[in-house]
């Protein structure tokens, strides 16, 4: 599994378009409802002194208003998940499924960003499985848009054992809080809380990683059932759950290291001056890269483990160009 | 009846019938401070299996009022979680709480208090025993509970009564109950009302918001328990006796207080410290904590000195010589709350130094023994006074001790429990004053704050007693300055220590010592639910002189160029003047003075002195440079203004680089949330 991860990093740094095109999808994807969010403070900041406290740092006051009037996208800004903590709150979110309830106003948004992910993703598989460099970007979103639709059913299967993983997560810290209704150390009941945590996340990751496959083998085989393609992902798991589940490990174990930096670094979201601010967005997007590149190489170890493990019997060569 | 809650039972029975030959206590020497006429002494036994007290009791009440009773009302608090039915529940269930407690509560989790014998000499009391609901008619309440005598007690008369009792322990109600073998035991006894003369007894039902109102006395208490367990109460104690079935008598003391509340657990480790400042009696002070807060215990202690300091300082000295600190156990829930000598505060294994805990509760609940336990006032009635001049207070002692808190955000957190982490943001500063804003201003209106606390519209009691004293004393300081607001709040200290104070009270000392009528001020604040909020409508600067015809007779065109505004001087060198005009508002109806500051681009400034009693005002001043900016109540002085936001407006738009900055902070989270989200896929 170390053997297809560093082959997945060599393909993702082997294609930097691949994450030049990752990153600028959620750059696009980010900047309507940022350019929104921006006019709406600007709005509420309007002619006060607010404006000016604001850009030589934070007014407690203006945002206890701000957030009590909040409505839509405005009720996602927190001056707590700026920055790093932003990032931890949304890895909590992503063990607990309180990721998904984001603010109304960006839920169309997440919805169209994951459509244009399967997009990005089907081409983005072929473009590791076969190594064919020739193409561009634009050739990889084409070559994604032949396995879009089978993506998104399959997201709709996946959706639906996600669902009953954050039930199970409910359903067990129901029962964390009956095993601990008399424990009275704080130390034990962190643990038992994460415990569950990690139990989640392992659920979380071998789902993931069952749908992962699933998408490689539409990919790689030219699937064309998304149930059957599933059915197939899962075996591959069943089959190889050291390879395929230690990969994935090892990657969450790798992105300790840019989170780890990012952590240090900890731009300060409190800072006068233009140049502060570039400094704490360029560390911020130096983690979304990082970040990107991660996932990417998950995904290049993941089809590379596939090919390895199975003999693909397609070739770039008839994939109808 | 469990087997083993017989024998227990059995147990305590000869622990108190030991206890009751301790050594006499050291109370009588005291010269007292109070009246102390309701005073009490208990033994007690804790059944930590069964869950159960066994108490048996001696109340000795004197009658201070001028007309004679014959009856006695007391406080059956425990009932208050008998069922789902009882006042307490209804108004807890009103404010959104108890419902899915209740739903989810077993038999062993709701409690009890149950009167097995009352008499006063040879006479047997309980058959004139009835239940009373004063405030509600609710039949199902069960938490006054009266008695008559055979005799009327007659002014200046005392009268002995003996009551033995039964009481299950809940699973924590209102930080009292039990988690696994912690005990925090608060309103456990039969706990009398207090006698208002021509108006009877004043003995409320126990309410979701409000609990505390009893006579000043001497306790004498005597906990019978398993002697693993390390005890904590009100009071010093004086005496410790070990018994040969595996239980200990713990016997504690305390004169001149109105309560009576202590924690069992075989979990706390004692730390003992001692607070000495100049001027000021030395106090004792002992912290009981859990194990894995033990590198926060010089937090706590600090934090308790600083209140001991300041409110002593400022207000008038702490007069007991020790009290007691407890870090209650993770989950128990009685964390944040005040008994006489005796307070709870609450934490967690990981709190950044600055984020304000477990500081600020600490400060909050040794505050209380000043406003509460020192200036006894009706807590049932007038939350706001208790509440409301410790709030203030605690802020003041916050900002001196500590300065302004940091924002803090949690992670990871227990079913039903606060986080275990928490990630500082130092950069953030939470003003003090202005973070009570925002608490208030929902509440602002909803009811008037002379209004029995118990009555207030459900889930409101912390807006108006807490927040909106708060910053109406603040208000107060501003305007009159601290140097005549603090010898006032300390002549009312001084005037109603170890009474029972009432609004008018209150205001008739500030009156009096300030030497200013602020009748003009509480009857907004206190009488009146009128909001504050003051605005800058419009602010404008335009040329002095005329554009257009003017004159009479045949109208002569004036011309005006108004191209060159940007520059100081016109064509022929003279100095350009300009006529500015500012606009305030008053929105809402709450009227206080303010001033109205303008600031000029040449920097300039002006300050407008407004009587704040129009709806609106124009301020219309000429000078040579335009406007930069208008702000009314630069100062703040009005803390109470709800809409602080509105109180400045620039004449022209000023920077964008605040929302450009934030909304690019912002941007990164969400191509974050962005890349979880394609997780799912």
């Amino acid at each position: 599994m170390i053997g297809a991860a560093l082959r997945g990093l060599g393909k993702t740094l082997g294609s930097p378009g691949l994450i030049l095109a990752a990153w600028l999808l959620t750059v696009l994807a980010a900047l309507p409802a940022t350019v929104a969010l921006g006019y709406s403070l600007q709005q509420s900041f309007g002619h006060t002194l607010a404006a000016e406290k604001m850009a030589e740092g934070f007014d407690t006051g203006w945002y206890g208003e701000f957030s009590e009037d909040a409505r839509g996208i405005e009720r996602a800004f927190d001056p707590a998940i700026s920055g790093v903590g932003g990032v931890l709150a949304n890895l909590e979110g992503w063990a607990d499924g309180s990721i998904v309830q984001i603010s109304p106003g960006l839920i169309g948004l997440a919805v169209v960003f994951v459509l244009a992910w399967a997009l990005f993703l089907g081409g983005a598989i072929e473009r590791y499985a076969f190594d064919d460099a020739r193409r561009g970007i634009a050739g990889a979103f084409a070559a994604g848009g032949r396995y879009w639709m089978r993506f998104v059913r399959l997201a709709v299967l996946s959706g639906v054992a996600y669902y009953g993983v954050y039930r199970f997560h409910g359903w067990l810290m129901d029962r964390v809080e009956t095993r601990l209704l008399d424990v009275t150390e704080e130390t034990r009941a962190m643990w038992t809380t994460l415990a569950v945590y990690a139990v989640t996340a392992l659920l979380l990751v071998t789902v993931r990683a069952c749908f992962d496959y699933a998408k490689i083998a539409i990919v790689v085989e030219d699937r064309k059932s998304a149930l059957l393609s599933a059915v197939q992902g899962a075996a591959f798991v069943i089959t190889h759950p050291l390879s395929t589940l230690g990969l994935v490990l090892v990657i969450a174990f790798v992105s300790a290291g840019p989170l780890a930096l990012y952590v240090w670094l900890r731009p300060s979201v409190v800072t006068p001056g233009w140049g502060g601010v570039i400094w704490a967005v360029a560390v911020g997007q130096l983690w979304i890269v990082a970040r990107l590149v991660l996932r990417l190489t998950l995904v290049a170890g993941q089809t590379s483990l596939y090919r390895t493990a199975s003999s693909s019997p397609t070739s770039s060569v008839n994939r109808g160009r | 009846m469990k087997a083993g809650y017989v024998c227990f039972t059995a147990a305590i029975v000869v622990a108190l019938a030991t206890g009751a030959a301790l050594t006499p206590g050291a109370m009588s020497d005291e010269t007292p401070l109070s009246p102390r006429n309701a005073n009490y002494t208990m033994f007690v036994g804790l059944d930590p299996d069964a869950k159960m007290l066994t108490g048996s009791q001696q109340l000795r009440w004197t009658n201070i009022q001028d007309v004679a009773t014959d009856e006695l009302w007391f406080h059956l608090y425990w009932n208050g979680w008998r069922n789902t039915e009882s006042t307490w529940m209804i108004e807890d269930r009103l404010r959104g709480r108890s419902d899915m407690r209740a739903n989810k509560a077993d038999e062993g989790d709701w409690s009890w208090i149950e009167i097995d014998a009352a008499t006063t000499g040879e006479t047997d009391l309980l058959p004139t025993a009835r239940f009373e609901t004063p405030d509600d008619d609710n039949a199902q309440d069960r938490t006054v509970w009266v008695v008559t005598l055979p005799e009327p007690v007659a002014p200046g008369e005392t009268v002995t009564v003996d009551l033995e009792w039964r009481a299950k322990v809940p699973r924590t109600f209102a930080r009292t109950g039990f988690r696994g073998d912690n005990f925090f035991i608060a309103h456990w006894f039969p706990k009398l009302g207090v006698f208002e003369g021509e108006q009877g007894w004043n003995c409320h039902q126990y309410h979701a918001g409000t609990e505390y109102f009893s006579d000043y006395g001497e306790y004498d208490v005597t906990i019978t328990l398993p002697s693993t367990f390390v005890v904590g109460a009100t009071g010093r104690e004086v005496e410790t006796l070990d018994h040969q079935d595996g239980t200990a008598s713990h016997r504690f003391e305390q004169g001149d207080v109105h309560g009576f509340a202590w924690t069992a657990s075989p979990d706390y480790i004692e730390v003992l410290d001692r607070f000495e400042h100049e001027g000021l009696p030395p106090v004792e002070i002992r912290l009981l904590a859990q194990p894995e807060h033990m590198h926060q215990a010089d937090r706590h202690l600090h934090a308790t000195k600083a209140a001991l300091q300041h409110f002593g300082s400022w207000w008038g000295p702490y007069p007991y010589g020790h009290i007691t600190v407890i870090d209650p156990a993770w989950g128990l829930g009685a964390g944040g709350m005040e008994y006489p000598t005796f307070f709870t505060c609450g934490s967690g294994i990981h709190r950044p130094f600055g984020g304000g805990s477990p500081e600020g509760v600490t400060v909050h609940e040794a505050g209380h023994q000043f406003w509460y336990g020192i200036v006894g006032n009706n807590e049932f009635e007038h939350a706001w006074i208790d509440e409301g001049l410790n709030t203030y207070s605690t802020s003041k002692t916050m900002q001196a001790t500590y300065g302004d808190s940091f924002m803090t955000r949690g992670y990871l957190s227990p079913p039903n429990s606060r986080s275990v982490f928490q990630l500082a943001f130092p950069e953030i500063k939470q003003d003090t004053w202005l973070s009570r804003v925002h608490r208030y201003r929902g509440d602002a209106s909803s009811d008037v704050q002379a209004t029995p606390s118990w009555q207030y519209h459900p889930g409101t009691g912390g807006s108006l007693s807490y927040s909106k004293t708060m910053l109406w004393l603040r208000t107060l300081e501003n305007h009159l300055g601290w140097e005549t607001f603090q010898p006032a709040m300390a002549a009312f200290f001084e005037r109603y220590k170890f009474k029972h104070p009432a609004p008018d009270d209150f205001v008739a000392t500030f009156n009096e010592t300030t030497g200013h009528d602020l009748t003009w001020f509480f009857d907004q604040v206190i009488d009146d639910a009128v909001a504050f909020d003051y605005a800058v409508d419009s602010v404008g600067s335009r040329r002095v002189g005329l554009k257009g015809y003017s004159g009479e007779g045949e109208p002569v065109y004036n011309d005006r160029d108004d191209e060159d505004d940007d520059e100081d001087e016109g064509d022929s060198g003279e100095k350009k003047i300009w006529t500015t005009d500012v606009v305030v508002r008053r929105h809402g109806g709450g009227v206080f003075p303010v001033q109205v500051k303008l600031v000029f681009e040449n920097g300039d400034e002006y300050i407008h002195e407004w009587d704040g009693l129009d709806r609106w005002t124009k301020i219309t001043l000429e000078r040579p440079s335009k406007l930069s900016y208008a702000v009314v109540d630069p100062e703040r002085v009005l803390a109470l203004d709800i809409r602080p936001n509105n109180n400045s407006m620039f004449r022209e738009s000023p920077t964008s680089r605040g929302a450009k900055k934030w909304a690019g902070f912002w941007m990164v989270w969400l191509q974050d949330t962005l890349a979880g989200w394609s997780f799912f896929l």
